[in-house]
């Protein structure tokens, strides 16, 4: 059964968020083995697990679909530059709002309907009740650019990556929930460039490797890959920009609140190349998960309890778990039975 | 913050000597303030036609037209601040030089231009960490993690998590 967006809850103050028992069934589970490790874990972005799943269609639409959106205004309200796109980046966008646009009504024909008429454009979102008539590549006709346009529209953050010198640039995005990076400061850096901080990884050679297979990808073949935190109460913008309202919240967990209160936070990552452009869309969909919904799962709780135990340290730092990651490990112990 | 690392941070630019470009049929230098020693021997042992010129603002128009007018052919040597040279590397790589076409010195200063992640306010002269940022007064915690289009450092709250736990002063460079 397929989950339908259901009445907005808030990711922020009073963290009304919660997942309906579907949605836990869904959830799409980031370890496939007991211990962590670095690798360049992608594959092609094919359907998997049937109807329903979170891998059903190249853009997953659940029941938080209409949370997501009014958290994403609530921010772009108050910092308009979460949503940056260089001039040279106009084509790529455009690029952008077909493929959501042409696979949002072809997947969800109840919620979404466009009709092209050559350049002449007719789209409507039921959910959000938008309707709009627009010319395809006249950033005039729209009511707003149309990365933002379109990126107000659809769950999970969004990036633009130009491709020019072998490499790819972070020239364009509409960045509402990242996992701790400014889009910001991060704009028109390189591949190496962005991932910067990341540690471990670099001396491994993950990131030479995972460039050059990004760059060969060709229109029409996307990839995915599931990258992971986690992250206290369920709060979607978790960004630097806001870091010092939400910073202390990792001082909050104790063992009694651990598991309401931590969530494990998974980004379903899909790369796909744009084809006037070249440019690479890189979508960033959110899951957020309590532990204690996750540990309803027998097979996922003993997992996370080893993947957890087996963290290395520098990860540890640098996902910002350090100060509760012995409470989320004595927590998720009790549910090992090798403990 | 996604800053503590084992290896460094492979965003922090890296300097290494440098030579003049056997290849080039036109050498600019451009030096912040004063030429450097390094600069003036190799502008010295350069035979061919070359040009020098100093600047203490990195975005001088005539600094804007000279970086125009350059040659497919040309090199463009850069020594001063690191917020300096790229400052004007970017200024250059925006008139359509490539890449291989700039050689940085190293940095005549360690200080750093830091960029505050709550604010975006760019704070100038920074030395050490915690630093008070120039925009909002908040402590932030200088990271080695470097944008060239801002040539600036990231920086963020460094007592954010917990208000009594603020990191232990330490220079940068």
């Amino acid at each position: 059964m397929r989950v339908a967006p259901k009445e907005i809850q808030s990711f922020r103050d009073d963290f009304t968020y919660s997942n309906s028992a579907e949605a836990i069934e869904r959830f799409p589970f980031p370890f496939a083995e007991d211990e962590y490790r670095y690798s360049v874990n992608m594959e092609p972005h094919l359907p998997k697990g049937g109807e329903g799943s979170a891998y059903e269609h190249f853009l997953d639409i659940d029941e938080h679909y209409l949370s997501e959106m009014a958290e994403r205004e609530l921010v772009l309200k108050e910092m308009p530059h979460r949503c940056l796109a260089m001039p040279h980046m106009d084509l790529a966008c455009w690029d952008m709002v077909e493929r959501i646009m042409v696979s949002l009504s072809e997947d969800y024909p109840d919620y979404f309907s466009l009709i092209r008429d050559g350049d002449h454009w007719s789209w409507e979102n039921k959910l959000l009740n938008i309707k709009d008539q627009f010319t395809f590549g006249d950033s005039s006709s729209l009511p707003m650019p149309p990365l933002d346009y379109i990126g107000r529209q659809m769950q999970g953050d969004f990036a633009l990556l130009d491709q020019r010198e072998g490499d790819l640039f972070l020239d364009a995005g509409i960045i509402t929930c990242p996992a701790d990076w400014s889009l910001a400061f991060d704009a028109g850096m390189s591949f190496k460039e962005w991932h910067g901080p990341v540690p471990m990884a670099h001396g491994e050679g993950i990131f030479e490797r995972a460039l050059k297979y990004l760059i060969a990808i060709p229109v029409g073949k996307p990839v995915r890959r599931l990258n992971w935190t986690l992250t206290v109460n369920a709060r979607m913008d978790t960004s630097p920009e806001k870091y010092h309202e939400w910073g202390h919240e990792r001082t909050s967990v104790t063992p009694e609140n651990v598991g309401e209160k931590v969530y494990l936070r998974v980004e379903l990552q899909v790369l796909d190349r744009m084809p006037r452009s070249n440019a690479m869309m890189f979508s960033i969909r959110t899951y957020l998960l309590s532990l204690e919904d996750l540990v309803t799962n027998k097979e996922w709780a003993v997992r996370m309890h080893r993947a957890m135990k087996t963290l290395p340290e520098p990860l540890i730092n640098y996902k910002g778990l350090t100060r509760f990651h012995g409470t989320v490990v004595d927590y998720l112990a009790q549910f090992d039975p090798v403990n | 913050m996604q800053t503590e690392q084992l290896n460094g941070v492979v965003s922090k630019p890296a300097y290494s000597p440098v030579e003049l470009n056997p290849k080039s049929s036109f050498h600019l230098f451009i030096a912040e303030q004063a030429v450097t020693g390094e600069m003036q021997s190799l502008f010295d042992g350069c035979g061919v036609d070359k040009e020098s010129a100093v600047y203490s603002d990195a975005s001088d128009s005539r600094l804007l037209e000279s970086l125009a007018a350059m040659p497919l052919t040309g090199t463009l040597y850069l020594a001063g601040s690191e917020p300096f040279i790229w400052r004007v590397a970017s200024h250059a790589r925006q008139a359509g030089l490539r890449p291989d076409q700039i050689r940085m010195m190293v940095p005549v200063s360690r200080e750093r231009h830091l960029f505050c992640c709550h604010c975006y306010q760019i704070t100038e002269g920074v030395t050490y960490s915690p630093f008070i940022c120039s925009g909002c007064g908040l402590s932030l915690e200088v990271t080695d993690h470097f944008a060239r289009l801002h040539s600036a450092y990231f920086g963020y709250q460094a007592n954010a998590e917990d208000s009594s736990d603020m990191p232990e002063k330490r220079e940068v460079g």
